[in-house]
């Protein structure tokens, strides 16, 4: 018995399944302008640790600036406001969408277009980043997707 | 003798029967009041009688005039914003079309886009950004106190905010408005919108007219 347990604890060692990234992406849809040069990008930011991570940068090598704003709608009013940070709740998830949160993507080193491929680096402020990659979308779309 | 429990004394009817024949009255005539009474719109307000809309000298995306009298012979979706919206813009616009499609006599509904931010929508900006959406939308600028002789009466709120130093942002009313074909607004979408109430809502209010 006593030679049995340490071989039955190596078993179960083996059986773990590979860990989850600590932060994930999923739905990630990036509209190319339609005039000008302001894409827009949404996702949803899943957080599978025990703690807050905050995400206090977003970049792309494909543009000077991106930023993170929300759209509210108060009185019938629709104003849009810049936000320094994200935070993802521990063992939750922030979702951006139209009409709500969203990351506005800014002059583009040269210009944008439907089927472009855009890399976005989403830095937490507690170190670390996760780097999320989309095919820029036409907004005009034919689908209700 | 013995009577048939069916039967009573001749000529008269059972309790049960008379109260079956005034059940069925009573359904037969509510039937008639909820099938004959209008519906009511699920979400719009609709402004009954329409309130006329106001004299305004307005630019349309292909270079023309566009004045209170453009509205006229149509339905229109009319909704306010600008070009470097980058969110509740493009979503509405793509709402409105989608809804459109939802409407059995949708191809002659126009959606009508006025950018409260004439300053950088000029007639090709608004023009390229509306019909990107698709056909039979109109992009519409113009001076900013054109603007604001439709914008006032109908109660669309619009004002610049800075973003950086070198660009702003403008808040505006996110509301859909339904001009009817005598160019007077009949009802008004709250945002959030939605394709289906968009449609159905509007689907009904043109049936009433």
């Amino acid at each position: 018995m006593k030679t049995l347990r340490p071989l039955l604890l190596l078993i179960l060692a083996g059986c773990t399944p590979a860990p989850t990234a600590p932060v994930t992406a999923t739905d990630v849809v990036a509209f190319a302008p339609i005039t000008g040069d302001i894409s827009v990008a949404y996702l949803t930011i899943e957080n599978h640790t025990d703690d807050a991570v905050v995400i206090s940068e977003v970049s792309s090598p494909q543009f000077a600036r991106v930023e993170i704003h929300e759209t509210t709608i108060a009185d019938g009013v629709a104003r849009m406001s810049r936000r320094p940070e994200l935070e993802v709740p521990r063992r939750g998830s922030v979702t951006l969408k139209e009409g709500g949160l969203h990351l506005m993507l800014l002059s583009p080193h040269k210009p944008i277009a439907a089927g472009d491929r855009v890399s976005l680096q989403l830095n937490y402020e507690q170190g670390g980043m996760l780097i999320v990659e989309a095919e820029m979308r036409s907004r005009v779309r034919t689908d209700e997707s | 003798m013995s009577l048939h429990p069916l039967h009573r004394q001749s000529g008269r009817l059972r309790p049960i029967a008379a109260i079956l024949l005034t059940v069925a009255v009573i359904a037969g005539i509510g039937t008639y009041v909820l099938t004959s009474t209008p519906a009511t719109p699920a979400k719009a307000t609709v402004v009954t009688p329409g309130i006329p809309l106001p004299e305004f000298d307005l630019v349309a995306g292909d270079g023309g005039a566009f004045t209170r009298d453009s509205f006229e012979g149509r339905w229109s979706w009319l909704f306010f914003g600008f070009t470097h919206c980058p969110d509740i813009c493009p979503a509405t616009l793509h709402q409105l079309s989608l809804a459109r499609q939802g409407i059995d006599s949708g191809d002659a509904l126009a959606i009508v886009f006025v950018s409260v931010d004439p300053e950088r929508d000029t007639a090709e900006a608004v023009n390229a950004y509306a019909t990107a959406f698709g056909d039979g939308i109109t992009g519409v600028t113009g001076n900013l106190e054109e603007i604001e002789k439709l914008t006032g009466p109908l109660g669309i709120y619009h004002a610049r905010v800075p973003d950086t130093p070198d660009t702003y942002q403008v808040e505006h009313g996110a509301a859909v408005l339904l001009i009817n074909p005598d160019a007077e607004m009949q009802a008004v979408f709250s945002s959030p919108h939605e394709v289906a109430v968009l449609a159905s809502d509007t689907t009904l209010i043109m049936e009433q007219h």
